[in-house]
């Protein structure tokens, strides 16, 4: 191109866009929007990922977890385990819990844990306190539990409920539980005790909706995966679900992944709109200039120089 | 210095095409002025057209200073314009987003002179805008506008003058001022004018004044000049 042509091109820019950015409004939002919400929801869903792998133990519980329904791992699991990392057990119910007087009642999520629990992350008390102090049976059972079951069965800390055939003292309020995993929703609140007390309650009976996880802390948790394939091997008709740390909040990770997908495909939706969004920007912009071309074509403007002006205008636009 | 040739020039439209200029004859001296009245629709904003090489006729020749538009092509043709075309417009069609100074200076850039902005400058003192030279066409009112679109069109000295109703949008006191700013200029640079009105008494300052009818022109009984 001449340059003498390009410096007249330049020049002229210039002075047309003194008019602004007008009719480009809409390109640029859509533009705007596209890139935005993918490279927004693509690192939102990777720091979402790093942090629960990050948190991955303290969300399973453990490196290796084993969950069996209605029936407990039979010794030679358990003494193999153990042989392998430290064990803790845990297991979980829905049940009733009543105050003293019986006669308020509400379903709980009732979770008896042993004493190495939790292997990872810590349980929020209020009043603080340690978990082993709360759940300490030496003179009488006790309980923590989540502080919408003291609203319901209008009772407070300190005060006697019972579950099953056992009455509990509530020590404290739960405020955080490192491995109840994102749930859409809970049947109740949480009603913490320990396996001592769950059993002093008499609902552990055959055929009792009792669900047991045993969690595994190993030396190194990358072996988790390595020691998964080998109970599997080793236990091949214990019937139990195995997971590892890697695999913690399965469903969170697929909702994640599910959003990402989604929201890229708005993204991209947004983009499209964007890209046809250049055309009927461009058109209009062009439009609102043709008197300009015009006039400038009256006044004896080669046609390249024209050209090269708004192919400069529009590039510069669709740069910013 | 114009000669035209039994022009005609068809326009496409939607409804097939329209027989606007139905064989033209017209010859005009260098200095002369002639103006052409006739109805809207007549033709008469055509004919500038193809006298500037902004329309191709369908058939016959124009010829502008000894050149054949007809010959040229769109290159040529801007050239021609700027260094032989001025054209003044009814809607003064100043480039809103320049100054005065740089509107003016504008065919003389596309020309490629050096001090064109000297130039422009001089050409709107000697309309009398030499305090507006900053200013935006949105900033001036419409008797300046035409008056920064007489600078413009008389700062390449060009040979031809087209003016197209040139008064039309300007109240009758503005526009006697404007007319008779763009005669001086005629006068002083003997430029050809063809100037479109429908006012009377000013076609009558023209040398010649021409009807057009219907694509045709016709000559007015009783030349003024």
């Amino acid at each position: 191109m001449n340059p003498q042509t390009l410096i007249q091109a330049l020049r002229l820019v210039r002075r047309e866009l003194r008019g602004g950015l007008r009719g480009f409004g809409v390109f640029l939002m859509c533009l705007f929007l596209g890139v935005f919400a993918i490279s927004a929801i693509g690192s939102f869903t990777e720091s979402a990922k790093s942090g629960l792998l990050a948190d991955a133990s303290a969300l399973l519980g453990g490196d290796l977890e084993i969950r069996l329904a209605h029936r407990e791992l039979p010794t030679t699991a358990v003494d193999y385990l153990k042989t392998e990392g430290e064990l803790s057990h845990v297991m979980t119910m829905r049940t009733m819990v009543a105050n003293k007087s019986g006669t308020q009642r509400v379903l709980t999520e009732l979770k008896a844990v042993d004493t190495v629990y939790p292997f990872y992350g810590t349980v929020g008390i209020e009043p603080q306190q340690s978990i082993a102090i709360a759940l300490d049976n030496s003179h009488e059972l006790g309980a923590l539990v989540e502080a919408p079951l003291l609203t319901r069965l209008d009772v407070k800390v300190g005060d006697l409920v019972k579950v099953g055939s056992a009455d509990f003292r509530i020590r404290g309020i739960i405020t955080s539980e490192p491995d109840r995993s994102v749930r859409p929703f809970n049947l109740g609140p949480r009603f913490m005790t320990s396996i001592a007390g769950l059993s002093a309650t008499g609902l552990l009976q055959p055929g009792s909706l009792v669900y047991h996880a045993y969690r595994l802390r190993l030396s190194d948790r990358t072996e988790a995966t390595q020691l998964k394939t080998e109970l599997g091997e080793r236990f091949p008709e214990a019937g139990w679900r195995l997971r590892s740390w890697r695999e913690a909040t399965p469903r969170v990770r697929f909702f994640l992944d599910r959003m990402n997908q989604n929201l890229t495909l708005i993204g991209l939706c947004a983009l499209l709109v964007g890209g046809l969004g250049v055309s009927g920007a461009v058109r209009g912009y062009l439009t609102g200039k043709i008197t300009h071309i015009a006039t400038m074509k009256c006044l004896g403007a080669p046609g390249r120089l024209i050209f090269t002006a708004y192919l400069l205008q529009v590039l510069l636009m669709l740069r910013l | 210095m114009i000669e035209i040739k039994n022009l005609h020039l068809s326009l496409v439209g939607g409804a097939g095409p329209v027989n606007i200029l139905r064989g033209v004859h017209l010859n005009v001296a260098g200095g002369e002025t002639i103006s052409i009245v006739g109805p809207s629709g007549a033709g008469k904003t055509t004919l500038l057209m193809a006298l500037s090489g902004l329309e191709k006729p369908t058939s016959g020749s124009v010829k502008v200073a000894g050149i054949d538009l007809t010959t040229l092509n769109e290159d040529e043709l801007a050239r021609f314009r700027r260094e032989h075309v001025g054209i003044v417009f009814q809607s003064f069609h100043l480039i809103p987003t320049m100054t005065a100074l740089e509107n003016v200076a504008l065919p003389l850039e596309f020309a490629g002179i050096r001090n064109s902005e000297e130039q422009a400058k001089a050409a709107l003192e000697k309309t009398g805008l030499g305090d507006r030279i900053e200013h935006f066409p949105g900033e001036l009112s419409g008797g300046e506008q035409q008056r920064v679109a007489l600078a413009r069109a008389f700062v390449v000295k060009p040979s031809l003058l087209l003016a197209d109703e040139p008064t039309g949008n300007l109240d009758r006191e503005t526009g006697k001022m404007v007319m008779n700013l763009l005669f001086d200029l005629q006068e002083e640079h003997n430029t050809t004018l063809i100037l479109v009105t429908h006012d009377e008494m000013l076609a009558s300052r023209c040398h010649r004044s021409v009807h057009m009818i219907d694509g045709q022109l016709k000559e007015l009984p009783g030349d003024i000049a």
